[in-house]
């Protein structure tokens, strides 16, 4: 059985709802949920006021309606499936290290942020700073997979150290800055200043890119490892264009204010090069 | 409080000028946002107290404005730049209580150069290191001999006392600014983060790309400059800071600074509008932790620059009321809604004061209230009352607000 | 009124080791004997001491505000919900005001001093101890880099003078400081000046006409002929530099004949060459702390794990800056000082780390006088305070101590004396020396860190654990100025504490000599320097001179 919670109305305020995550009510009875305490804007509620509550506290959770006011669902999580069946809001799975997050709609701000591991999956569009490192923090997403099927905002990847973060769309501005190391691919490109700071990791641009001034041309290739992370992708649903797996790829090598031992690949097969 | 004859205090901008002789509608030294300061609020503006636009009985607009303050689910408490030290500690601690959004207009009219404090810090120094100690000092698009008249003077970067001192000035318009320069770069708005990243290039001998007047051998010559100065000065403000990404720019810019430290003892100095906008962000920083766009609904401080600025909750309509201390929100945050009641403490009109529910007139730091600013360069700066005024100040004016919230904002 | 009940009392300034006694308060004091309808806590079986004294922290002021900014990760992970009591807030190794407060008092502490203040912001740090409830706060301010104080020391021909003297008081007098705090006299001066640095104690300051050898001598002396209630509290030159206890034992030298205090001894220990791996002279400094009885110190102990160092000697922030990748803050303030701010982590598996760690413990276990050599990790530079319980379970349990000597890096340790099976451990009468009665006097506080009758009725009631750290971690009562505010770990009341201050007289003329140099120097009016707001400066307490020596 999957615990469901169904949103009553949707809130005039943010509400932070850190306590819905699926390892958390795994195990807690319907009314014991029923009773904990999230806030409303400044108002101390329950989950009960805001959620129609069914099924047991099992490993799967579901949670319906428009959350896009809806803080911080599956934030921290560690294990489970959460699946969030309308648009939800920010800090979706931030700070997660295990487990699966289904959004079918789009999710808000800091999406994935400092993702530790699990897998996060964002059917629609996601917003600012996702699976990006909060400002102060140095290191942000050390494992883990994100994938967006649709767009992504500004700074996606920001402070990432390891891990996968996809975009079948288009992300936007200042994306991978001040990026350790790990991998954001966007299929449908990236916006302005992308890989500004860039110490190691890659950025790959299926779509348009501006190359910063401090990048070099590497060289024209196919890379392997690239190869098998659109094979990944494509099993996780997301849709990777057949053409995509034998394609080349221009390396530009930066950010050469920093090691340059990062790049940004562009994808030039079959005149496809913006 | 130092007024044995004092000169006055000026609150006109961040500078906060502390010799002023005031006579009638000008000051002396003069200078065109100080004259404006004191003009408007040495005679009060307003009435003490105001709802629905009728001038009110104080204790009914005080029980009004809290009725606003109690009811509301996600309140925002907005300003404290214009306003004195004391008077953001009275605001902060009203909003913690309350459970609301706080958000300094300095963090909004200035740009978001914190919030790329944040992620690397700075070098800064106060007004006296520049002035006695910078060969070099460069402007990026900013007007000081306009919006902080009498700075240059006072860092004696004025045509008259520079000497062999160099101003340079980055900006692609023609400013008073940029016609008292030494050197002038014309670079576009569009092109600051390249250049600046140019400059980076430059200081670590990699090929920089030319951006405007920027050349790459430009970039040099002025990486040299301030690596053969031993001492320099950056000053920067919203004409970065305010652009979209104005944080990277500021990055870049705080970067730049760390890049040419190894030889160069090199200073920036963010251009504040406001007398106050550093000591807001000051006291919320050590009430809270964190300079701007604090989120105190949960019951402890959350930051997220986006998610918890007031504009972005503005916008998605998540704010259900406003307590505004010597702001501006109307036209700072891009309007408020309709429906949303506005309760407004200043000294002058404003369109914040016309579309407010409640109104206080309350006296300005500096003017009819003493009070405690920190300058653009940190500094604490005591300002006494010039004039009496029959009105309370925004401090006093808030404590009396909390104390009527007292029961309810404690136990909310 | 209240009687703390047949608890074992460890008071040493009272010669108190262990006596089971009662503890009698009224109006905010200790007295002979209170009534029998007073409250009563039954503290059987319990140890009872003064509330901790910290005599060197960094805790308020535009520096440590500097500090938050670039802590954003530190505090999201760490925040303190508001309740009827507390202001809400965030922690790390640098929390906001209220936590500051909060997190001292439910550690037993009740006054803290705040060792590097610029005179110039005092207003800034008056206002954030305004906000930090709970501890009594004093602060010392910093004028061993002041150019105003070089002008005056070089008219004197390089000593001191009357002129030097009245300075010195007015200065005191016009910020609501404690004390005088010199760092690394002249660095900051030199490192202004195309980040420039001192080779010896008798370069020349720039073009100020003056050396860091008079600038020391000058104001030690002017501290001790003012008989302020703490002298000039030292942080020496070259802190954390190989080769760095040269110059310390030269420093104690020039301090000879004068009170002085030294501030985190441990960042001053090290030998081998300038440039090389640090070795420990833990032993020599000992050793010249016993030859000279009028030196006190605090150790400074680094323990491991997240730190932030905040310091007004910003030659060592630049190399703590380009040893790795964190943010960096400098903050220069005209004529007076300078600021360098770098997070940072101590690790075990680090040889300096590991060598800083040992050196520290050395200092402590080979120390010749507690009184003398009190507590401190330099908060946060060395370690959070909130470390202090587990440092007091090192000094307490040598097995424990033992076990995590093995933990440390094997070279580094080898370079220390702790292998030498250092049997030594602090007795609780010890500890209470080093957290409280020690720092009380080093001081001048005399109402402060002791059980007599007559001083403040600050009282920390602790289980007496075998766990040493749970044990001064967790008090069962905390006690501010007669009231209970922490009852079993829970903050039942957040008082403002007093301002603890320096009452030294000055010769008013003296503004006549300031205000030229002042109107030369600084970009702030003369006339609004001096703080006198009440909002800031009350309550407080001015700690009387001793006497003024001609």
């Amino acid at each position: 059985m999957t615990l469901v919670l169904t949103l009553r109305e949707a809130p005039g305020a943010r509400v932070d709802a850190a306590a819905l995550r699926p390892d958390a009510l795994a195990g807690l009875t319907v009314e014991a949920i029923r009773r904990l305490a999230i806030t409303v804007g400044r108002r101390p509620a329950a989950v009960g006021d805001l959620f129609a509550v069914s099924g047991d506290g099992g490993p799967d959770m579901r949670v319906e309606g428009d959350l896009r006011r809806v803080d911080r669902l599956g934030e921290g999580m560690a294990d489970g499936r959460l699946e969030l069946d309308g648009p939800a809001g920010d800090h979706v799975g931030a700070r997660m290290s295990g487990g699966t997050i289904v959004a079918r709609g789009d999710v808000g701000a800091y999406a994935g942020a400092e993702l530790r591991g699990g897998l996060l999956h964002v059917r629609g569009d996601a917003g600012e700073g996702l699976a990006a490192a909060y400002p102060g923090t140095r290191a942000g997403m050390r494992g883990g997979e994100v994938l967006v099927e649709g767009n992504a905002g500004d700074e996606a990847g920001a402070g990432m150290r390891r891990g996968l973060v996809a975009v079948g769309g288009a992300v936007g501005a200042g994306a991978g800055l001040r990026m350790l190391a790990g991998t954001l691919i966007a299929l449908g490109g990236f916006g302005p200043e992308a890989g500004i700071c860039l110490r190691r990791g890659t950025l790959v641009s299926a779509g348009a890119v501006e190359i910063p001034s401090t990048y070099a041309f590497a060289c024209r290739y196919r890379p392997p490892a690239l190869r098998l992370q659109l094979l990944r992708l494509a099993e996780l649903g997301l849709g990777v264009d057949e053409r995509l797996l034998h394609a080349t790829w221009s390396r530009w090598s930066g950010d050469r204010l920093e090691l340059a031992r990062g790049e940004i690949l562009v994808l030039e097969d079959d005149g496809r090069r913006r | 409080m130092p007024d044995r004859g004092l000169p006055a205090g000026c609150g006109g901008c961040g500078c906060v000028c502390d010799d002023v002789r005031v006579a009638g509608a000008s000051i002396s030294p003069a200078c065109a946002p100080g004259a404006a300061w004191f003009s408007q609020r040495l005679e009060p503006a307003l009435p003490p107290s105001r709802i629905d636009g009728r001038e009110a009985d104080p204790e009914a607009a005080l029980d009004a404005a809290a009725g606003i303050l109690a009811q509301a689910d996600a309140p925002l408490v907005y300003g404290l730049a214009r306003t004195s030290v004391e008077a953001a500690r009275s605001a902060v601690g009203l909003a913690d209580r309350l459970g609301a959004l706080v958000e300094p207009a300095g963090a909004v009219r200035d740009g978001a150069g914190g919030r790329a404090v944040a992620l690397r810090g700075a070098s800064t120094a106060t007004l006296g290191e520049i002035r006695d100690r910078a060969a070099t000092v460069v402007v990026w698009r900013e007007d000081p001999l306009t919006t902080h008249p009498r700075l240059l003077e006072r860092l004696r970067l004025d045509e008259a006392q520079r000497g062999a001192r160099r101003l340079v000035v980055v900006d692609d318009r023609e400013t008073a600014t940029a016609r008292s320069a030494s050197l002038h770069l014309r670079v576009p708005a569009t092109g600051d983060l390249d250049a600046l990243l140019a400059l980076r290039a430059a200081a670590r001998g990699l090929p920089a790309r030319a951006v405007g007047a920027l050349t790459a051998q430009a970039a040099r010559r002025l990486v040299d400059e301030l690596r053969g100065a031993q001492n320099a000065a950056l000053l920067h403000g919203s004409g970065l800071a305010a652009q979209p990404g104005g944080h990277r720019r500021v990055l870049a810019l705080h970067e730049l600074v760390r890049d040419l430290s190894d030889t160069c003892h090199l200073v920036t100095l963010a251009l504040r509008r406001d007398a106050n906008a550093a000591g807001a962000e000051d006291v919320l920083t050590w009430q809270t932790g964190f300079p701007s766009a604090v989120d105190l609904a949960s019951g402890a401080p959350r930051s997220f620059p986006g998610p918890t600025s007031a504009a972005t909750r503005l916008r998605a309509g998540e704010v259900d009321a406003v307590l505004s201390v010597a702001g501006d929100p109307v036209v700072e945050l891009g309007g408020v809604p309709a429906g949303v009641p506005i309760v407004a403490l200043d000294a002058v009109e404003t369109a914040t004061t016309r579309a407010a529910r409640v109104v206080f007139g309350t006296a300005a730091v500096g003017i009819g209230a003493a009070g405690t600013v920190h300058r653009l360069d940190g500094v604490p700066v005591a300002l006494h009352a010039v004039a009496a005024q029959a009105r309370p100040g925004d401090d006093e004016l808030l404590r009396a607000l909390a104390a009527r919230l007292g029961g309810e904002a404690q136990g909310c | 009124m209240l009687r703390i009940a047949g608890g074992r009392v460890h008071d040493p300034a009272n010669g108190v080791d262990g006596a089971v006694a009662d503890v009698c308060i009224a109006d905010g004091r200790i007295v002979a004997d209170v009534p029998g309808h007073a409250r009563r806590i039954d503290a059987r079986g319990m140890v009872v001491m003064a509330g901790g004294v910290d005599v060197h922290a960094h805790i308020a002021g535009p520096a440590v505000n500097a500090a938050r900014r670039v802590l954003g990760g530190e505090r999201r992970a760490d925040v303190a919900m508001r309740d009827r009591v507390r202001r809400s807030g965030t922690g790390g190794t640098v929390p906001s005001s209220f936590v500051t407060g909060h997190r001292y008092a439910l550690l037993g502490y009740t006054t803290v001093i705040d060792a590097a203040i610029a005179p110039l912001a005092a207003r800034h740090a008056l206002a954030e101890l305004r906000d930090t409830p709970l501890i009594d706060p004093g602060f010392l301010i910093l004028l061993g880099d002041n150019q105003v104080v070089y002008e005056l020391i070089r008219e004197a021909g390089g000593g001191t003078s009357q002129t030097l003297r009245d300075a010195v008081a007015w200065w005191l007098e016009s910020t609501g400081a404690l004390g005088v705090k010199l760092v690394n006299p002249g660095g900051a001066e030199r490192w202004k000046r195309g980040n420039g640095r001192l080779t010896s104690l008798d370069e020349p300051v720039n073009e100020l006409g003056v050396t860091p050898r008079q600038v020391l001598d000058a104001l030690a002396t002017a501290a001790h002929e003012l008989g302020l209630p703490h002298p000039v509290h030292v942080h020496c030159h070259g802190l954390g530099v190989a080769g760095n206890a040269r110059t310390t034992l030269d420093t104690m030298r020039t301090l000879d004949g004068r009170r002085a205090h030294l501030a985190h001894l441990q960042f001053h220990a090290y030998g081998g060459r300038p440039g090389g791996r640090p070795r420990s002279r833990a032993v020599d400094l000992v050793d010249a702390l016993k030859a000279q009885p009028e030196l006190t110190a605090d150790v400074g102990q680094v323990m491991f794990g997240p730190a932030t160092t905040i310091t007004a000697d910003a030659q060592i922030s630049a190399v703590l800056r380009d040893s790795g990748d964190a943010a960096w803050i400098s903050a220069d303030t005209e004529v007076e000082t300078g600021c360098g701010i770098v997070p940072y982590t101590y690790r075990p598996s680090s040889y300096t780390h590991a060598l800083q760690w040992g050196i520290g413990l050395e200092l402590f276990l080979l120390s010749p006088d507690p009184w003398r050599l009190v507590l401190s990790t330099d908060h946060p530079n060395g370690g959070s305070f909130l470390s202090y319980p587990r440092l007091i379970r090192l000094l307490m349990d040598r097995e424990y101590r033992n076990d995590q000597l093995r933990r440390a890096n094997e070279a580094a340790i080898r370079r220390t004396v702790l292998l030498d099976d250092l049997h030594r451990e602090y007795s609780l009468n010890e500890i209470a020396i080093i957290t409280r009665a020690g720092p009380a006097r080093q001081l001048g506080l005399a109402d402060k860190g002791h059980l007599g009758v007559g001083a403040d009725a600050d009282v920390t009631v602790y289980h007496d654990r075998a766990d040493r750290e749970e044990m001064f971690a967790t008090p069962r009562y905390v006690i501010k100025g007669g009231e209970v505010v922490i009852d079993d770990g829970d903050l039942v009341a957040a008082p403002r504490g007093r301002l603890l201050r320096a009452g030294v007289a000055h010769d008013p003329e003296i503004e006549r000599t300031l205000r030229p140099a002042f109107e030369r120097r600084y970009t702030l009016g003369f006339d609004r320097y001096a703080v006198s707001e009440p909002w800031l400066l009350e309550p407080a307490r001015r700690i009387p001179a001793a006497g003024e020596r001609p």
